[in-house]
């Protein structure tokens, strides 16, 4: 002993540093108790978390070990620390904990000689002390009855009880049994009633916790004497005798009350020890309003007995672990503590959480140390994006540590608060609780520096954005009814605390920045998994030769990842970044997203929930090998810890999905988080009505020179259309009465234009207009009295208008003035009516007159970028007249357009014709309405105001005159090309300012053309895009067409051909999204020499086609589609050479043949990941010629039908429902399968019989193990095969292979003796379920031009 | 000479395994071959497999012999003979009887699909019964969609057009005669 050095706590104190002093448990002396310390490598990797500084030198402790303090409760609902006190001479105490605690050390001096100190803030206490080794110095009572093999404590005061002990022997009851679990020291409120007095009673709080013991009811525990019971105990140890009577089979619950509660952190310790407690009653407690629950209190002289021999632990239950809620025993080493340790993970893969505020969690819960959690409920919820496993600690849980923490790690300290988050996490279910500490987690993450604490979390009174939004969210299931310590604990088993695991519901809110560290864990995961399948044909290697020159390796590292798969949403601002491009933002990151049917009156800088979105992603080819992967998938610890940086995560990436799928969330509201859209209502009034001929792409440098972001301007070329429309509100209650008020309203708003025309100087016009508005008015009136007995206003009001066009034909033959209109569409909310009324025109002869229309250049600030972004080419929007007087606009004027102004985007329409178009009785006669109908359709989708011209003559006429104002064709079809505006448009070498001298500098020459196609394929290109032009030979092209950080060069299908289109690439021009199978629009691009050439220049600009359908989910093969598939003309000697890619509307004739394998490792839960599908060889017909297509997996599984894909063109009920039951159907199958391979490993399956008939299969099965297999199994796959060829047509995009592929797979087929059939072999790139409609859209159109 | 006939006799057979989309019309125009009584011509083009697509305007069942219907594109009706005697006819006697029972128990699906009123896309070869034409089905689809009639139309069209009467548009070297069939 001499050569240990004693310190005192007073200088541990003072010198405020951990230490851990535990060289006494040197290897010499066995230390029996004391366990193994976990080594530091296992418990965590952090590497911010060091060892404890080491005292070299063995050091003691010498003090003494008391109870924690019994608190005497008045209004403290909770009681204070509840942790062991040290102290020793110096006067300081501490807080500590001690392994392997026996009872007897309590209140004597103990000498220590190994241990841990942590400095701290523990109540009262300075410091937290870790007591590993001790020996007792001196006992001042030896803590025994006249029972040797018994020990006794008192629990009523801190003082031992004599050696007798006769006192304690006099209690009333007393319980011996095996302790199950217990409650935490709460204080309860308890009415004692006054003696003499019935009524008046005394409020008082009672500080206790609750006992669950299973004890024994045999004669002699149910008898008074203890005596005789500890006597028998006594004699049983003495003898050695094993057997014993007692049967712990009775449960009862024991309330250790008043001072007695002191002793929790010793009971705490004795869970599944045998022991005896005496000194108790029994009382009648009600634990609610009717019920009520016999159990036993403990009286002023509590005495507990622990018979040393033998010890009746009660072993851990062997529960089966599913994870549904039930209880049980966890032992595992704390690797993390997140959310001021509400949240405790285990193992690194499982999470304790501790929330419940009246938990007392031992300080020594360390990351580092070993625990022991007894009672806890096990709970596996089935998020969707991750797998874990929760402990649920409920009030019967118990925490006890089993070896310290040898890491410089904090200790537990947990402060609660009373704020109504707090509250509404105690009330959720484990699963959703989790869910809920994620999301409390993110967004502080995500909106830090944004939103405020208080208005992310709350307060006292106000719920905050966390509590509004999981709100929103969750279920009622995901609550449960809380009650109280008694009533959970007395009720547990009833109370189901454990929860329900149904939480597929639940997506996670992720930070933008581990978003993008997820997507590209899964990527390199599928990439490999992939490469590995890949390896087997050598095919990795294959690339594409584009028509260009350029090339595109087949593996090119794009993928499409839909949110479904990773069970996530995104929250964010939306916001147009300084390159014009819109953006998802939040604090640690930020993502481009590709908008669809962005309408044109929303509002950015709005928080917005987005639930189901695709995400492209691109990693460049040469990133894949770089870095070994590491976990970051969306474990719980990862959202936990910190953000990854969003340095390394390339531009390329963006989101996609539709505006109808956000969600505005306004986190400022007082009731409902959420809102739907932010539409701006339409209240009627005069418009302007514009035609927007284009938008020129937002451009940062100018000039080589970085254009300042808040002075940017951008900027739009539009018609101001001479007509105006004038709006009014209808009043349908009413309408049959005020009819003629109304009319003679609408009269009044003629006035205005009789004054124009008057200017306009033509009085014939006025006279015949104002004829024409009173027989109006008379037709008018008698169609509301038809109205008024019981019709239809609106077909009377369309009737009415339709009969008028009689009577204004006379007049529209010379010039139409104005045109009645009704005003429906998504922004209006009231009826209203309208006028179209010419504005500006010009009598060109006597009877007839033109339109004068003006162009306008609009100008945009940084503060009505939204509204930029809102418009699209070739659009009709209107503007209030109140904004801007455009009548007063000058051809080319520059119009400002502030962020005050609003313009609603408009489609004119005519139901005479739509109707039409929708009784289309035959094909040859569809031609016409079929556009007229799509481009309805199309414009009805976008906008927010349709204006309907009851009379189709009415429409032709105002078509045709806006059609000749503006220079449009009447209609731009798919895939056509419209020469735009060739005068005006057209760029030559002929210098526009004499001041500019381009010496040797050309422009190239051409026409500026919109084009519309299917983008096949978009790469960079080193390529001189810039024509050589024979005129001027070395000359170099101007500077303003070498702006951009590279070259482009897109490919597109366009009236069946394709075209290249290449360019210096602006940011600003080509919005997120711009890929392979979108369809685009590219604005005034400049058509070079050759018919299928064309460029960008500065001014082109780019629109996705909205109605592109989303992409497929990821793994569907998108990732190893072709880069430029062009659609198949049918005679195929021509069009199929090798390498060219190409798509087939085809369906399988036959299976060639099958190699399936089970799946090694899978990283997603699907049911198809069961089963891999190294190769399978399709026989495929098209109806001009029959090909063999190989297909890896994804493309296989859809074939096979072991994947229902997503219907992309239609999305009805019935659909939905047939698509659920396929599913179904597959799953099963796919279960079959795997089964099988489980059995087998890997099955082979030939066709030997001939090709052409899908009924002439001869199939061969055959396994790699020397299992036979089964018959059923074998019918199993034959009717996999043959189900497989009575499929509906679907399009097959592929690749011809080349000579090096072929041989590749001859080899590879040699294996299997098998033979490359005599067919053209295709190697399958993706498969879709066709969509008839337009596909026959596509043949007609492709037969109408060929005629 | 020998080489030109190749040529064009390849070229002629170029469809002969395929399952060529033709509408009734079209169908019910083709003309036996007596030299390959198995195969038919269209326009000089040897052909053996048809699909086609239309409305069941008529059935007539024999109960495990076979299930006979017709299909109404709107150009004409096409006759079509499901076989449903595999478990007993010879012809399939040498195939691996799981692939007959299967198939058996597939072709009795498809009699129940095949409904009077119902779109069924047909596949199978084309044969002649008492001097007239027929599809004996090897499958059946029916088709949900209704939009795949007016596709299936269109499609015909399209493939009669550039393709199927292209094939006889190749010509041989003016040096070398012609050989017909």
């Amino acid at each position: 002993m001499d050569h240990h050095h004693h310190i005192k706590l007073s200088d541990l104190i003072q010198r405020s540093q951990p230490l851990s002093a535990t060289s006494s448990l040197s290897s010499n002396r066995p230390i029996i108790k004391s366990p193994n310390y976990p080594s530091p490598s296992t418990t965590t990797q952090n590497p911010n978390h060091h060892l404890l500084k080491t005292l070299n030198h063995p050091t003691i402790l010498i003090g003494t070990l008391t109870l924690p303090p019994f608190s005497t409760p008045n209004n403290t609902t909770t009681p204070n620390c509840n942790h062991f006190r040290f102290f020793d001479d110096s006067g300081c105490v501490v807080c500590c904990d001690v392994l392997n605690l026996c009872p007897k050390i309590i209140n004597h001096k103990i000498k220590i000689n190994a241990w841990n100190f942590i400095p701290g803030k523990f109540g009262s206490c300075k410091g937290f002390l870790e007591i590993i080794d001790l020996v007792l110095v001196e006992l001042n009572g030896d803590g025994t009855s006249r029972f040797s093999n018994v020990d006794l404590f008192s629990m009523s005061s801190s003082e031992m009880i004599d050696g007798d002990g006769d006192d304690s022997l006099k209690g009333k009851y007393f319980v011996y049994g095996v302790l199950e679990s217990l409650s935490p020291v709460t204080v309860v409120p308890c009415a004692v009633r006054s003696r003499g007095s019935d009524r008046s009673s005394d409020s008082k709080s009672v500080c206790g916790f609750l006992v669950k013991m299973l004890i024994c009811d045999c004669g002699t525990c149910k008898g008074k004497d203890l005596e005789i019971l500890l006597g028998d105990l006594d004699e049983r140890k003495e003898s050695g005798s094993s057997s014993s009577s007692h049967r712990f089979i009775k449960p009862m619950i024991v309330y250790f009350c008043g001072s007695a509660s002191a002793w929790h952190a010793v009971i705490t310790r004795m869970i599944g020890k045998v022991f005896v407690v005496s000194g108790l009653k029994k009382k009648l407690v009600y634990i609610g309003k009717d019920e009520s629950q016999l159990m036993y209190v403990t009286k002023e002289k509590v005495v507990l007995y622990l018979p040393r021999m033998p010890k009746h632990v009660v072993g851990p239950e062997k529960i089966d672990v599913r994870g549904s809620g039930e209880c049980g025993c966890y032992r595992g080493t704390v690797t993390g503590s997140y959310m001021r340790g509400m949240v405790i993970e285990l193992d690194r893969e499982v999470m304790l959480l501790l929330t419940e505020k009246q938990f007392r969690v031992p300080h020594s819960l360390r990351v580092g140390a070993i625990v022991s959690i007894k009672n806890v409920h096990f709970v596996n919820p089935r998020f969707p994006w991750t797998r874990v496993l929760i402990l649920g600690a409920c009030f019967r849980t118990s925490i006890t540590v089993e070896v310290f923490s040898p890491l410089e790690t904090g200790c537990y300290a947990i402060s609660h608060s009373q704020s109504l988050i707090e509250k509404f996490v105690h009330s959720l279910c484990f699963c959703s609780r989790l869910w809920m500490l994620l999301l409390i987690t993110t967004l502080r993450r995500k909106f830090a520096g944004i939103l405020s604490e208080k208005e992310i979390l709350g307060t006292r009174n106000r719920e905050g954005l966390a509590q509004k939004f999981a709100s929103s969210h969750l279920p009622l299931s995901a609550f449960r009814c809380r009650n109280g310590v008694f009533m959970d604990f007395c009720k547990h088993d009833s109370c189901r605390c454990g929860g329900n695991t149904l939480c597929g519901h639940l997506k996670l809110v992720v930070p933008i920045s581990n978003l993008f560290s997820h997507c590209k864990v899964i990527l390199k995961q599928n990439f490999l998994e992939k490469e590995t399948r890949y390896e087997a044909l050598d095919t990795k290697k294959i690339h594409y030769s584009l028509s260009c020159g350029g090339i595109i390796y087949d593996l090119s590292a794009k993928r499409i990842i839909h949110a479904d798969h990773i069970g996530v949403m995104l929250l964010g601002y939306l916001k147009i970044s300084s390159s014009g491009r819109l953006q998802l933002v939040d604090a640690t990151g930020e993502i481009d997203v590709a908008l669809s049917n962005l309408p044109s009156n929303w509002h950015c800088n709005k928080m917005i929930e987005i639930k189901d979105f695709n995400i492209t992603m691109e990693i460049p080819n040469d990133n894949w090998n770089q870095k070994p992967l590491r976990d970051e998938l969306f474990t719980c610890q990862s959202v936990f810890s910190t953000s990854p940086p969003m340095k390394d995560i390339n531009r390329t990436s963006y989101l996609t999905c539709t505006y109808n799928n956000l969600e505005v969330v306004n986190p400022g509201s007082t009731s409902a988080v959420k809102c739907i859209g932010n539409f701006q209502v339409f209240d009627g009034g005069t418009f302007h009505l514009l035609w927007l001929m284009h938008k020129f792409p937002i451009i940062n440098v100018f000039q080589g020179e970085q254009v300042n972001s808040n002075k940017m301007s951008v900027f739009a070329e539009a018609v101001v259309l001479p007509w105006v429309l004038l709006s009014e509100k209808d009043s349908d209650a009413h309408l049959h009465l005020h009819s003629c008020d109304r009319l003679k309203k609408t009269h009044a708003y003629v006035v205005p234009a009789d004054k124009e025309i008057g200017r306009n100087e033509n009085s014939e016009s006025v006279t015949l207009e104002k004829c024409n508005i009173h027989k109006l008015m008379r037709k008018h009136a008698n169609a509301n009295s038809t109205y008024a007995k019981g019709g239809d206003f609106s077909s009377g009001f369309l009737h009415t208008y339709s009969c008028s066009c009689g009577i204004q034909n006379s007049f529209e033959s010379r010039c139409p003035f104005q045109i009645p209109c009704k005003i429906t569409g998504k922004s209006v909310i009231n009826n209203y009516t309208g006028l179209l009324k010419c504005r500006d025109f010009k009598e060109k002869t006597p009877g007839s007159c033109s339109m004068l229309a003006r162009t306008v250049l609009l100008e945009f600030n940084q503060e009505s970028l939204s509204e930029y972004q809102a418009l699209k080419v070739h659009n009709y929007y209107m503007l209030k007249d109140c904004q801007q007087d455009l009548s007063s606009f000058k051809e080319g004027i520059k119009l400002l357009i502030s962020s005050g102004m609003h313009f609603w985007s408009c489609s004119i329409s005519c139901p005479e014709i739509l109707q039409e178009s929708n009784s289309v009785s035959s094909v040859q006669s569809c031609h016409s309405n079929v556009k007229k109908n799509e481009e309805l359709i199309k414009i009805d989708t976008y906008s927010d105001i349709n204006i309907s011209i009851p009379c189709s003559k009415n429409y032709d006429k105002f078509d045709s005159e806006v059609s000749s104002s503006i220079g449009r064709p009447s209609v731009l079809l798919e895939g056509g090309v419209e020469e735009h505006n060739c005068k005006r448009a057209r760029i030559s070498t002929s210098c526009p300012s004499p001041e500019i001298s381009y010496h040797d500098q050309v422009l190239p020459e051409g026409h500026l053309t919109s084009l519309h196609g299917l983008v096949i394929s978009v790469h960079d290109t080193n390529e001189s895009y810039f024509p050589a032009q024979a005129a001027h030979p070395g000359a170099r092209p101007h500077p303003v067409l070498l702006q951009g950080k590279s070259s482009i060069c897109i490919h597109v299908v366009t009236d069946n051909r394709n075209v290249k289109i290449s360019g210096r690439s602006y940011k600003g021009a080509f919005p997120a999204g711009i890929e392979r199978s979108v369809r685009a629009t590219f604005h005034r691009i400049l058509e070079l020499n050759g018919r299928n050439d064309y460029m960008l220049i500065p001014a082109s600009f780019v629109e996705i086609d909205s109605s592109t359908p989303l992409k497929n989910k990821f793994g569907d093969g998108d990732g190893y589609t072709s880069p430029e598939a062009a659609p198949l003309v049918p005679n195929s000697e021509i069009l199929v050479t090798e390498n060219q890619p190409l798509q087939l509307h085809c369906r399988v004739l036959a299976v060639y043949v099958l190699v399936l394998e089970k799946t090694i490792k899978s990283i997603s839960c699907d049911p198809e990941s069961f089963v891999d599908i190294k190769l399978a060889g399709f026989v495929l017909d098209s109806g001009t010629s029959s090909y063999c297509c190989w297909a890896n997996h994804e493309t296989a599984a859809v074939l096979l039908k072991l994947r229902v894909e997503k219907c992309e063109f239609k999305s009805c009920n019935a659909n939905a429902s047939k698509q659920s039951r396929k599913k179904e159907a597959c799953g099963s199958t796919i279960q079959r399968l795997h089964k099988i391979l489980q059995k087998y490993g890997r099955i082979v399956v030939k066709n030997d019989g001939p090709v052409h008939d899908s009924l002439c299969h001869d199939l061969t099965i055959s396994v790699t193990s020397e299992k036979i297999i089964s018959h059923s199994d074998e019918n199993i796959l034959r009717r996999l095969i043959l189900n497989s060829c009575f499929s509906t047509v679907q399009t097959v995009v592929g690749n011809v292979m080349d000579d090096n592929s072929t041989k590749q797979l001859e080899k590879y087929l040699a294996e299997y003796q098998m033979n490359i059939p005599p067919l053209q072999n295709i190697w399958a790139t993706g498969v879709h379920q066709m969509d008839p409609l337009s596909e026959a859209r596509n043949i007609f159109q492709g037969l109408a031009s060929t005629n | 000479m020998d080489h030109m006939h190749h040529i064009t006799n390849s070229r002629m057979d170029k469809l002969y395994n395929t399952h060529v989309k033709l509408l009734a019309f079209d169908f019910l125009n083709l003309k036996p071959n007596h030299a390959h009584p198995s195969s038919f011509s269209r326009q000089g083009t040897r052909l053996s497999r048809a699909e086609a697509l239309g409305v069941v305007v008529w059935r007539e069942l024999k109960p495990n012999k076979f299930l006979k219907f017709s299909i109404d594109d709107g150009t004409g009706c096409i006759p079509c003979l499901l076989w449903l005697n595999h478990l007993d006819s010879h012809y399939f006697s040498r195939r691996h009887p799981s692939d007959v029972r299967l198939i058996a128990e597939l072709t009795k699906n498809f009699t129940s699909e095949i409904q009077l009123g119902g779109v069924a896309r047909v596949r199978g070869k084309i044969t002649g019964y008492r001097g007239a034409l027929q599809i004996t089905v090897s499958d059946v689809v029916i088709e949900r969609d209704p939009n795949m009639e007016v596709f299936h139309w269109l499609d015909c069209v399209r493939l009669a057009r550039l393709c199927y009467d292209t094939v006889k548009d190749v010509k041989p070297d003016n040096s070398t005669t012609h050989v017909p069939f």
